[in-house]
């Protein structure tokens, strides 16, 4: 149990005992903690004082199934408040299995550096000179690091953006095939890697020195559980190995709550072409793979690998998300034109979502017409490119909105909402308005209550139950953030059985006994330390507001807006 | 009389259907009158494997009468994020 603190601008590495505060947690409510006690909130974040945390879960690294989460965090250039970007692949496993609680990226490096950071099978980190990696993409740049570094290690790294420290840059890391496709998208956490001067962590893998359990059998029994019931459900156990996420796109579109062609409509006329159905099916049909393990210690195999007409290997994986900003939200209903551009966020480093929905509202600005998918691509080329226009487009909507002042962009604290319109499942307009870490669906994802049971156990147009909704689902996933347990992996939770599971292997590892109450505690723990960075940062009730457009435009189908008041969404942290 | 419906099913549900073609769909014919929890039944999918169902483009509820010719969409339910 170590924390690794690496300075940039002196160059030095140390190993420190995780302090007693820290003790006990990790992923989001060791980063969200970390920032709120470490780093200014007023401060320049791709400036020296930042702070970028790299966290795995508490789960990570046991042997508990779907628990290679890793929680980045530090204050983002994108909202201005604290961000907890959270993402799979090998590292987090890899971190926890060498007994590292944590890596604190501190300081800055001269801006005409670049350093890789190698953690080796001992657990010790050492910074190594990069600069024949500046500016490379990082498809290319994860081959070069393997050929000189190994093949069995985890890489994570920015790409191009990153490196010109735009707002929408992702970190990007490495799946089990060690390819650079899993992101740390939101916030642009990338450019503060890029500013500190760190092009790449290379961690080894398969680490022997994971932190010790206070009741190992007692842990494994109830992960043997635990596992059992994610198999077991049908969503987790059937439908995303057969799909993926993209099992969503058709009933999201059904619902009308599909934002197309920036959130003028809540239905896409294209969304068979681009359901998970026939994403399936074509990955199927061209010999590419579905139900493929993208993540370490992986049981559900939601991941896929996209394949053009001729079999050759175009991205991994294509989801739900991605699928919507590159595609319904731009109008755009070829597939292969979005495998094209997720690769390419991929490959340059930038978070799809505020990508495509960047270029969304310079669509919607009248740059480019709906639906040209070729212009979308050269618009994210651009990025790489590093012109003016790419910056703006890298620098996600709401930049782009203000170069063509175009009102509709449909940021929250300066970052894209997700899949889900707010107008058509009002508990989303909640979570977008109030996360701390702004438009973010998976901060408080109450979608299934708005939908489920044939319609859902809320009424998704009213306000009636949505701030209640959001407001526990919010707690719920500071907890769930924080333990690193994948987000489709809570179907092993879903159950009064399934989460006392993880109370007990809470308390299996840590010795101490853990309940409903300490989890509800863990959640408030994590969204105390965010809200009251962002208070520090200068953030006010007003922030916690949705742009004029969900309340003023009818969206259709259903042509409803936004019911959720100020006054009412000013109660969802009354705790 | 009887309605005729045009049924679409996603995810993995058409396994319930013997020879069911995913471009298509079925046609089903129900007796006047039917809501969506008759259908299901009808369909022999159990009602847990069942989240979302819309006719002609509009969600459904479990007691809403299907009209005549009408397009029914029946999804999985959904999780996750």
């Amino acid at each position: 149990m170590k924390i690794v603190r690496v300075d940039m601008s002196v160059k030095t590495v140390a190993d420190q005992t995780v302090p007693d505060a820290y003790q006990g947690i990790g992923g989001r409510a060791l980063t969200s903690s970390y920032i709120n006690d470490h780093v200014p909130a007023t401060c320049d974040p791709l400036g020296p004082d930042n702070v970028l945390i790299f966290a795995p879960g508490y789960f990570s690294g046991t042997p508990l199934v779907n628990t290679s989460r890793l929680s980045v965090g530090a204050k983002s250039p994108l909202t201005g408040g604290i961000k907890e970007s959270n993402v799979g692949g090998t590292v987090a496993a890899a971190l926890a299995q060498l007994g590292i609680t944590a890596l604190v990226v501190e300081g800055r490096a001269p801006a005409d550096e670049c350093w890789v950071l190698k953690v080796d099978a001992d657990g010790n980190a050492t910074l190594l000179d990069a600069m024949d990696h500046k500016g490379s993409r990082t498809y290319a740049l994860v081959e070069e690091l393997k050929a000189t570094h190994g093949e069995h290690s985890s890489i994570t790294c920015i790409g191009p953006a990153g490196e010109m420290r735009l707002a929408a840059a992702s970190i990007q890391t490495t799946d089990l095939d060690g390819r650079p496709c899993r992101a740390a998208g939101r916030g642009g956490l990338g450019a503060v890697m890029g500013a500190k001067g760190l092009k790449a962590i290379i961690v080894s893998r398969g680490g022997k020195s994971a932190d010790p359990m206070a009741d190992a059998e007692a842990f494994k029994a109830a992960a043997k559980e635990y596992a059992k019931a994610v198999k077991a459900d049908a969503f987790s156990g059937e439908i995303l190995p057969a799909l993926g996420s993209a099992c969503l796109v058709a009933p999201i579109n059904e619902a009308g709550a599909l934002p197309t062609r920036n959130a003028r409509e809540g239905q896409f006329e294209g969304a068979e072409q681009i359901s998970g159905e026939t994403m399936a099916r074509i990955i199927r049909e061209r010999g590419g793979k579905n139900a493929h393990k993208g993540c370490a210690q992986c049981i559900i195999d939601c991941s896929n690998e996209f394949v053009d007409p001729d079999g050759r290997y175009v991205t991994s994986s294509l989801e739900y998300e991605t699928i919507w900003s590159m595609g319904a939200m731009i109008g755009n209903s070829d597939l292969d034109a979005i495998a094209r551009l997720d690769f390419l966020c991929d490959d340059i480093g930038l978070d799809t979502i505020s990508t495509g929905v960047a270029v969304a509202v310079a669509m919607d600005a009248g740059y480019k017409p709906f639906g040209d998918a070729a212009a979308a691509i050269r618009m994210v080329e651009e990025v790489a490119a590093g012109s003016e226009f790419g910056k703006l487009i890298g620098n996600g909507p709401a930049a782009v909105g203000k170069h063509f002042n175009h009102p509709r962009v449909p940021v929250m604290k300066n970052q894209s909402m997700a899949a889900y319109d707010p107008r058509a499942i009002q508990g989303m307009a909640v979570t977008y308005a109030t996360s701390p870490m702004g438009g973010d669906h998976t901060a408080g994802w109450v979608v299934d209550q708005n939908l489920e049971a044939f319609g859902g156990t809320l009424d998704r147009f009213s306000a009636q139950g949505q701030v209640e909704a959001s407001r526990d689902t919010q707690i719920h996933m500071a907890a769930v953030d924080s333990v690193g347990i994948c987000d489709f992996a809570q179907t092993g939770l879903a159950t009064p059985e399934g989460i006392a599971t993880v109370y007990r292997m809470i308390a299996a590892k840590s010795g101490k006994p853990f309940d409903e109450k300490a989890w509800h505690e863990l959640g408030l723990r994590v969204l105390r330390a965010e809200r009251d960075f962002n208070r520090r940062a200068g953030f006010t009730p007003a922030d916690d507001r949705l742009p004029r457009m969900f309340y003023e435009e009818p969206l259709p189908p259903h042509n409803t807006v936004v019911m959720v008041d100020d006054e009412a969404m000013q109660k969802t942290f009354d705790f | 009389m009887t309605l005729q419906l045009t049924v679409k099913l996603y995810g993995t549900l058409d396994r319930w259907i013997p020879g069911y073609n995913p471009e298509t769909g079925c046609v089903v014919h129900m007796a006047v009158p039917s809501t969506v929890a008759d259908l299901i039944d009808h369909l022999g999918i159990p009602a847990r494997s069942v989240g979302i169902v819309s006719i002609n483009g509009r969600a459904a509820k479990k007691a809403d009468l299907l009209p005549d010719q009408a397009l029914v969409k029946v999804f999985h339910p959904i999780f996750g994020g």
